[in-house]
């Protein structure tokens, strides 16, 4: 962990082979070791190591880093070169069938099963997924009434505008009910207030019941707003594996602070609360509290100095910087260079 | 609790056979079958040559002594060797044309639009094979060929076996399994030969035409060729030759000197062979680009 100034906090950086393990502490879903997989004669993942135990995962990484593929080798379409995966402690090859029993899929391009209704579609392959006729007919009008197509659902999926077939897809991928939903790049194509509400369906099944989720996106807002955990994949290896949640919290903690008057004795009054406290300039000061200080201690100390806080920021570590420091890691190990 | 309040929720109940789902396909795509009334309307003219052929034989033993007037013509059509010229012709052979003209309505409707809709990643995420996945637009025109043409069949055989002596149906066992068994060879030849094209031209009319395309052109060179050799070799390339020779030979009728039986079962083997190949090749969830 470095210090301030915006450095790593909590993201693990990537370690030699690729590896990394967050949710290992927690009781993970996903596991790969050594996973590689071969399209076409191009190695399009390379030897994956890690676990993951996140409510929502964000997959993220430029186009073709292998977020698809990825998914896709989880779902048993592609074969590992090497190596092996496993979800719910399944093994993706040897127990293909069973582990798809478990997902839900929506793809990124749009695929519907034509001349159907929205509801008879999602019927279908409610029933195609294992269940009885008549729950996979409740559980169908349901998905519909939940991703907001209820009036919708007796029209051709074919007539169906872009974004309704982005709901209609999730509604078939919720409709069995599912232990871990792969959502892969839900809000293609959608306009702003369609894209809000689909990460709000999204969030709403994160929080509801013992779903997992996998959400691959290039969109880093996206990931942001649902993810408590994102795996970042660039050129078939992982980049980086971050717990957003602890990213989050640790944010919280860590302060940059501009006061006018007794600058020597607020900071003294901080070291006495506890706070590491460092001053890039004389104009800024820069501090991290302990578990016990609240931000409302400070004003207290402030008031009781009679020193006036102009400016009081969290630092915001966001995804982008995670992910851009990320990318740039990775073009370092591939390099072999130093920075 | 009304549906707008159900909360996303796990499935708690039991799940179904895995055996199952190629019948689910089968169900969906026979109900999208019929949603036409065109093809309902077909599918019953289809059932004409069985209801025909049912009359024949009413009026074959039945109204004998009322059809005097009719005269030799009568005389020689109830003499008719039975198996060659009555129930061969009456039966198999529209049967097999029946069966040929379904599986060219219904053969390329059944996987292009999947494809076309890019369907497949939808099919395959869940636990269906691509083998359970084809069984089941198998299984659509093997039900709509059967119920018009050998399940049919069989009860003109038991009708027949009913008006005729004592003993006549165990003296002619091969008539009916020779009916089934032809039957699904052909259905099965055709359908597979059908959804490989449907599934490797994607657009529906075109491989309407491409199948109907391969038998017009097929038999076509196959004339050609059988002509101007003066052999039979020609007749390889025509399925219609091949299912008789076939037919003839399970139906227990007198044998076709259209071919030699092995060839004619190379000549229905090879081109389903092919075209299952071909399937499998198609059928994935994704297209890799190399």
């Amino acid at each position: 962990m470095t210090d301030a100034a915006g450095s790593s906090l909590s993201v693990p950086a990537p370690k030699p082979d690729g590896s990394g393990t967050v949710a290992a502490t927690r009781g993970h879903w996903a596991e790969f070791r050594g996973l590689s997989v071969d399209l076409g004669g191009r190695r399009v993942l390379n030897d994956l190591n890690a676990t993951l135990g996140g409510r929502c995962v964000g997959l993220l990484g430029p186009n073709g880093a292998g977020k698809t593929t990825l998914l896709n080798t989880l779902l048993g379409f592609f074969k590992p070169s090497a190596g092996h995966a496993r979800v719910f402690g399944r093994d993706v090859v040897r127990d293909s069938a069973g582990v798809r029993q478990l997902i839900g899929y929506m793809p990124e391009r749009d695929s519907f099963v034509g001349g159907m209704t929205g509801v008879r579609f999602v019927r279908m392959m409610g029933e195609l997924s294992g269940l009885p006729r008549d729950d996979a007919l409740d559980r169908a009008h349901e998905a519909f009434f939940r991703v907001g197509l209820g009036e919708a659902r007796y029209r051709k999926v074919e007539t169906y505008s872009q974004g309704m077939k982005q709901l209609a897809k999730l509604a078939q991928a919720i409709a069995h009910g599912p232990r871990l939903l792969f959502l892969d790049e839900p809000t293609n194509g959608l306009d702003p207030p369609a894209r809000s509400r689909m990460l709000q369906l999204v969030r709403g099944i994160r929080d509801t019941g013992d779903t997992r989720l996998v959400v691959s996106s290039h969109l880093l807002r996206d990931v942001e707003e649902c993810c408590d955990e994102v795996l970042i994949l660039k050129n078939g290896r992982i980049a980086s594996v971050c717990d957003l949640e602890s990213e989050r919290r640790s944010n919280r903690k860590f302060l940059f602070l501009q006061i006018k008057g007794a600058q020597e004795r607020f900071v003294e009054g901080l070291v006495a609360l506890g706070c590491e406290v460092g001053m890039p300039n004389r104009r800024r000061l820069r501090a991290v509290l302990p578990a016990d200080v609240e931000i409302a201690d400070l004003y207290a100390l402030a008031a009781e100095l009679s020193v006036q806080i102009r400016q009081l920021d969290h630092k915001r570590d966001s995804l982008e910087d995670i992910f851009l420091r990320a990318m740039d890691d990775a073009a370092v190990g591939e390099t072999g260079s130093t920075p | 609790m009304s549906l707008r309040q159900h909360g996303f929720r796990t499935h708690a109940g039991p799940w179904t056979r895995s055996v199952a789902r190629p019948l689910v396909i089968a169900r969906y795509n026979l109900s999208g079958v019929f949603a036409s009334r065109l093809f309902t309307i077909f599918y019953v003219a289809c059932f004409l040559p069985s209801f025909l052929c049912m009359v024949s034989i009413y009026l074959r033993y039945k109204l004998e002594t009322f059809v005097g007037f009719t005269g030799n013509a009568w005389h020689e059509f109830t003499r008719a060797d039975i198996l060659d010229d009555w129930l061969y012709y009456g039966i198999l052979q529209p049967s097999e044309w029946v069966a040929f003209l379904i599986v060219l309505v219904v053969g390329p409707s059944l996987l292009a639009p999947d494809l076309k809709d890019n369907a497949m990643p939808l099919y395959l995420s869940r636990p269906v094979t691509k083998l359970q996945y084809l069984l089941g637009k198998l299984l659509v025109l093997l039900t709509l060929t059967a119920a018009v043409t050998w399940l049919p069949g069989l009860l003109l055989v038991l009708a027949n076996a009913y008006y005729a002596d004592d003993g006549w149906l165990m003296d002619n066992l091969t008539v009916p399994f020779g009916l089934v068994g032809s039957c699904l060879v052909w259905t099965a030849c055709l359908s597979i030969i059908a959804l490989a094209l449907s599934a490797w031209v994607r657009w529906r009319p075109a491989a309407t035409l491409g199948f109907l395309g391969l038998f017009v052109i097929g038999s076509a060179i196959g004339n050609l060729f059988r002509a101007t050799s003066g052999d039979w070799y020609g007749s390889l390339l025509i399925l219609w030759d091949a299912i008789d020779v076939v037919g003839r030979d399970l139906f227990g009728a007198n044998p076709s000197e259209l071919m030699p039986l092995p060839w004619a079962w190379a000549s229905l083997a090879a081109p389903t062979a092919l075209s299952f190949w071909a399937l499998l090749r198609r059928i994935r969830a994704y297209e890799v680009v190399r």
